[in-house]
């Protein structure tokens, strides 16, 4: 049986912040141009956002250049921050680093406290306003090249294949999506990209990617311990000196809070569990004194990486 | 945004299939690629531990601008830094209260996760054998502590003998640490089906 196929101009792997971007600035363009542009989203979870999770703070430089007007219309940034503090912990105390001594990066003032699911919930409307066709719930399994070894596009995963590979009764074919460019956007350990970098060589001549995994919950506390834009950061406790990481603390609207916890995955100590540093991080003294009432949703997420770690064509909301 | 800029523009001249180089231009003129480059010794600096980090990133940050004349490089990727258990000190963590701290179980069923149970297993290893003869012998089985969902589980006879690696894919909220951190690099992150995995409503 050969499996469906449709054309596009232009398919996207991924529906985070720069695949969404990169689709709304190809609609944009062909409107001001007057021409016709057809642009393909898939996302591998049951909807746009749903696979999304973040701190997070937000610049809003690239949103402001791609959508200006997103105040209007109601983009998703509530909780301008208000405050940045910085602290050092020991395992009862804490060292609270002056402002003035904090680098450029550790200053938040401009940006925003930010579920960056939401936002690109948000993003994905705008996108969908704009005519980019976008399929949730259909996972990018595989590149699919031309003969002269060009990428030629993508197929989407087979449904209802059972344990043993075999087919089930509910067996659908995956469909082939073939674009005249297509743009991986699967974030930064895609597993087709792991594929696209060893066939065309891309980390040649730059160093070994690094990762970092966080953690987080969002919690609803108390009105009299929220202060809405305060942005709390942490080094030290819970973890060894040696080991790079660090917590966070961010006051969301509606009196809640995403707390969570950063490890640098080229630690050493092969006895060590980023999960559980986050749980002992959270018994801190500066940090319970907030978690007061009941939590939701903990959770999980790879990282963004530095620049010099990218690899060639890397893509970025930007 | 860059990418599709340089994406328009290859396509109105009626481009296809070939490398933007546009693009990474692009990217090498734009504000964004300034950012990166002015914090980019953060992450080396601070892997030389908290106080030395912390000290040398000021100076990087406070008396250079971030326009220090060096870049600190990674020459190894994270896989590869991992020490042998028998060179390290265990750490024995606190037992999970459940008001303040929860164990993995509880944490994994509030990200909502779900994947048939009856589909190829979307976590493949390379050689079978691995968890047990490399991973577990060297490591004492790092994927039971870095996978923050409980997916990897090293099962025994009740006498502790006959040690294997029970993959409990369905509880993978799709973080990639696995395919990141196994010292063996023997661990394949492939797509389950289309719709699975976590469904967070608001992270």
């Amino acid at each position: 049986m050969e499996r469906e196929a449709m054309e596009f101009d232009v398919v996207i792997v991924g529906g985070g912040p720069a695949g969404l971007a990169s689709a709304i600035r190809l609609k944009q363009l062909a409107a001001q141009k007057g021409s016709e542009i057809s642009v393909c989203l898939i996302e591998k979870g049951a909807e746009i956002g749903a696979h999304i999770l973040s701190g997070a703070l937000m610049d809003p430089r690239a949103l402001n250049e791609l959508l200006p007007n997103w105040q209007q219309d109601g983009a998703p940034l509530n909780a301008p921050v208000s405050e940045d503090r910085f602290f050092i912990l020991s395992e009862d105390g804490a060292i609270k680093i002056p402002n003035s001594l904090l680098p450029k990066c550790f200053h938040n003032e401009g940006n925003y406290v930010i579920s960056l699911g939401n936002v690109c919930r948000w993003l994905g409307e705008q996108a969908e306003a704009l005519g980019v066709e976008i399929y949730p719930g259909f996972a990018g399994a595989e590149v699919l090249f031309n003969e002269d070894g060009s990428v030629k596009g993508v197929a989407t995963g087979d449904m209802g294949r059972l344990h043993d590979g075999s087919e089930g009764p509910n067996f659908q074919m995956g469909m082939e999506l073939l674009g005249k460019y297509t743009f991986f956007a699967e974030g930064c350990r895609g597993h087709l990209g792991k594929q696209l970098e060893a066939k065309f060589n891309l980390r040649e001549g730059v160093d070994p990617q690094t990762y970092g995994i966080g953690l987080k919950e969002l919690w609803e506390i108390t009105p009299e311990m929220h202060q809405l834009g305060l942005v709390i950061h942490s080094g030290g406790w819970p973890m060894q000196p040696d080991t790079y990481g660090g917590g966070f603390l961010y006051h969301l609207e509606n009196n809640q809070i995403a707390v969570g916890f950063v490890v640098g995955l080229g630690y050493s100590n092969p006895h060590l569990s980023p999960f559980e540093e986050f749980q002992r991080f959270k018994t801190h003294p500066e940090i319970r004194k907030f978690l007061e009432v009941a939590r939701s949703n903990p959770a999980c997420w790879p990282l963004k990486p530095a620049l010099m770690h990218l690899p060639k064509n890397a893509s970025t909301m930007n | 945004m860059l990418a599709a800029e340089a994406c328009f523009d290859a396509l109105a001249k009626e481009c296809q299939h070939d490398e933007l180089t546009a693009y990474p231009e692009a990217f090498k003129a734009s504000w964004l690629h300034e950012e990166l480059h002015l914090s980019r010794n953060f992450k080396p600096w601070m892997a030389k531990g908290l106080k030395l980090g912390s000290l040398m990133f000021g100076i990087d940050q406070m008396v250079f601008g971030g326009k220090a004349p060096w870049t600190l490089h990674n020459t190894k990727p994270d896989h590869a830094k991992l020490k042998l258990a028998a060179d390290t000190q265990p750490i024995i963590y606190p037992k999970p209260d459940g008001v303040l701290n929860f164990d993995r179980l509880s944490s994994v069923f509030l990200s909502s996760t779900n994947h048939e149970e009856d589909q190829p297993c979307h976590l493949q290893l390379k050689d079978a054998a691995i968890p047990i003869s490399v991973n577990l012998a060297q490591y004492d089985a790092p994927e039971q502590r870095f996978c923050p969902a409980g997916v990897y589980e090293i099962l025994r006879d009740e006498n502790g003998s006959n040690p294997r690696l029970q993959i409990n894919a369905q509880n993978c909220v799709h973080c990639k640490t696995c395919d990141i951190k196994d010292p063996s690099q023997n661990i394949n992150w492939v797509v389950p089906q289309g719709g699975e995995g976590p469904t967070y409503p608001n992270m």
